[in-house]
């Protein structure tokens, strides 16, 4: 059992869970883009979607998940500050002269993209979620008695500087997991010469289609292609 | 040639330490690195100044001794070569060259450019070898083994254990190097009564030296005089999880 903490402890072991938590985030990511696309197919869509996720026993499921999400958001920022900690007082003295021979933009700016990410997700919760920053957008019904979540989202996204943000967030979730997505097949021990070219460009791949999917609801609805009903 | 120095001198350990400039000429560009610091050394002794510190043994290649970070990159600009085979013609005339020591807090400078780099005996002391039976020594074609691991094998084996992979690393973490002595021997035949063990100790030796973490930058690899792979901390990963989970060992 000592050994087992240990794997909690050591420079390996902590690697590792940050790619299982990773891994599991960017599965999280990726179905709630999956969401968000419902908005393209209109009103009934989307908020039938919703109205399905809060009726039972889904929504039982769904506070098990969030509960989850939470803990797992929770050891993924912890570790990662700790690591980075660990990681500059293990460097301490920079050269007068850095080169950068290989690694990318996205992998050396992790914490910083990680941190942004974590402050976009806490506005974003209180957005539409908890319905916290503007009062417009509370109790939007459509005419089934559901909550409306498409004009939340447009009326949402018509301020410029909202959407803006969003938009910014994504570009560092683009970063972010342009390099994550691809490290933990590393960290994971799954890096083959041979399968080089999947594991290098799934990462990209997957963040390049959650920037496009994502920022293009707030373009959306600024461009007016999405409309109040 | 003409060439301006940038040169990391530091008394000693405690000692604080800066760049000071030195001026070299008639730098001849088929001189060594290492010819031209020793071309530079004769100057400062022959001024009664203090020469420059630095470590280097074979001059081949092999030994793994020379250190260095030059204007930025360990073992300086040219890939998959050490400082010792590192020839001025890389460089043109009139250039400014910074050299530095490789750095990281388990790699304490101790004078100029010279490092302690006993935080890698230590790991490898932990695990980094097979105990065998004393006898004869076995015919060499006993124990099969496929070439394509024979061949993954003697890449990591290759490792001098420079350090450049630490150098090189924003972390200093020393991954590439715990990973190419646990690939070596835990590809082959001989290694495998030692698999577990070994692993273990030699992750746990390395994150006791005060080595950094992996990000996965893999500037380690492209650092690496010896062009050692980055496949080998994955599979160092891999190794060391399997260790833990399946050890036998109680504590």
């Amino acid at each position: 059992m000592a050994r087992l903490s240990s794997l909690f402890q050591s420079s390996i072991g902590k690697k590792v869970f940050m790619a299982i938590t990773g891994l599991a985030l960017l599965g999280f990511v990726v179905a709630h883009l999956g969401g968000n696309l419902l908005i393209y197919l209109g009103q009934d869509q989307l908020n039938a979607y919703g109205y399905k996720l809060k009726s039972q026993p889904v929504y039982t499921l769904l506070w098990f998940a969030r509960a989850g999400l939470l803990s797992i958001v929770l050891y993924h920022t912890i570790t990662g500050i700790r690591l980075t900690l660990q990681n500059r007082s293990a460097k301490q003295y920079a050269y007068k002269k850095p080169t950068t021979l290989y690694a990318s933009v996205g992998a050396r700016t992790m914490i910083l993209s990680g941190l942004v990410i974590l402050s976009f997700v806490i506005y974003h919760l209180l957005h539409f979620t908890f319905i916290a920053t503007d009062p417009a957008l509370q109790h939007l019904v459509d005419d089934q008695g559901r909550h409306d979540i498409y004009t939340m989202v447009i009326l949402g996204f018509q301020n410029k500087a909202i959407s803006f943000f969003y938009i910014i967030s994504m570009v560092f979730l683009w970063l972010h997991i342009g390099h994550g997505g691809s490290s933990v097949w590393q960290s994971l021990g799954f890096r083959f010469e041979k399968y080089r070219w999947v594991t290098d460009n799934i990462g990209p791949a997957i963040a390049t289609f959650l920037l496009l999917g994502n920022a293009s609801i707030p373009l959306s609805v600024m461009l007016g292609i999405i409309q109040l009903p | 040639m003409k060439i301006t120095l940038h040169v990391w001198r530091q008394k000693n350990k405690s000692a604080q330490g800066g760049l000071k400039k030195y001026l070299v000429d008639e730098v001849s560009p088929d001189s060594s690195f290492l010819e031209m610091l020793d071309q530079l050394n004769e100057e400062l002794i022959q001024n009664g100044e203090e020469p420059i510190v630095f470590d280097h043994d074979c001059r081949e290649g092999i030994c793994g001794s020379c250190s260095m970070v030059i204007n930025g990159r360990p073992h300086g600009p040219e890939k998959g070569t050490t400082t010792c085979q590192l020839h001025m013609r890389s460089f043109k005339d009139g250039d400014a060259i910074y050299v530095e020591p490789f750095r990281a807090r388990a790699f304490p400078v101790l004078k100029d450019l010279l490092v302690d780099r006993d935080a890698f005996d230590a790991i490898q002391q932990a695990g980094g070898y097979v105990s065998v039976a004393t006898g004869n020594a076995p015919d060499a074609n006993a124990l099969p083994i496929a070439k394509e691991i024979a061949d993954n094998a003697f890449n990591a084996a290759t490792c001098i254990g420079c350090g450049a992979c630490v150098a090189a690393c924003k972390n200093s973490s020393a991954m590439l190097f715990t990973s190419a002595k646990v690939a070596q021997l835990s590809m082959l035949p001989q290694g495998q009564p030692e698999r577990s063990k070994r692993a273990i100790a030699m992750v746990e030796e390395m994150d006791k030296q005060g080595f950094g973490n992996c990000s996965n930058h893999l500037e380690c690899e492209a650092a690496c005089p010896k062009e050692i792979s980055g496949d080998n901390i994955a599979l160092l990963n891999k190794e060391y999880v399997t260790a833990v989970l399946t050890s036998k060992d109680k504590k």
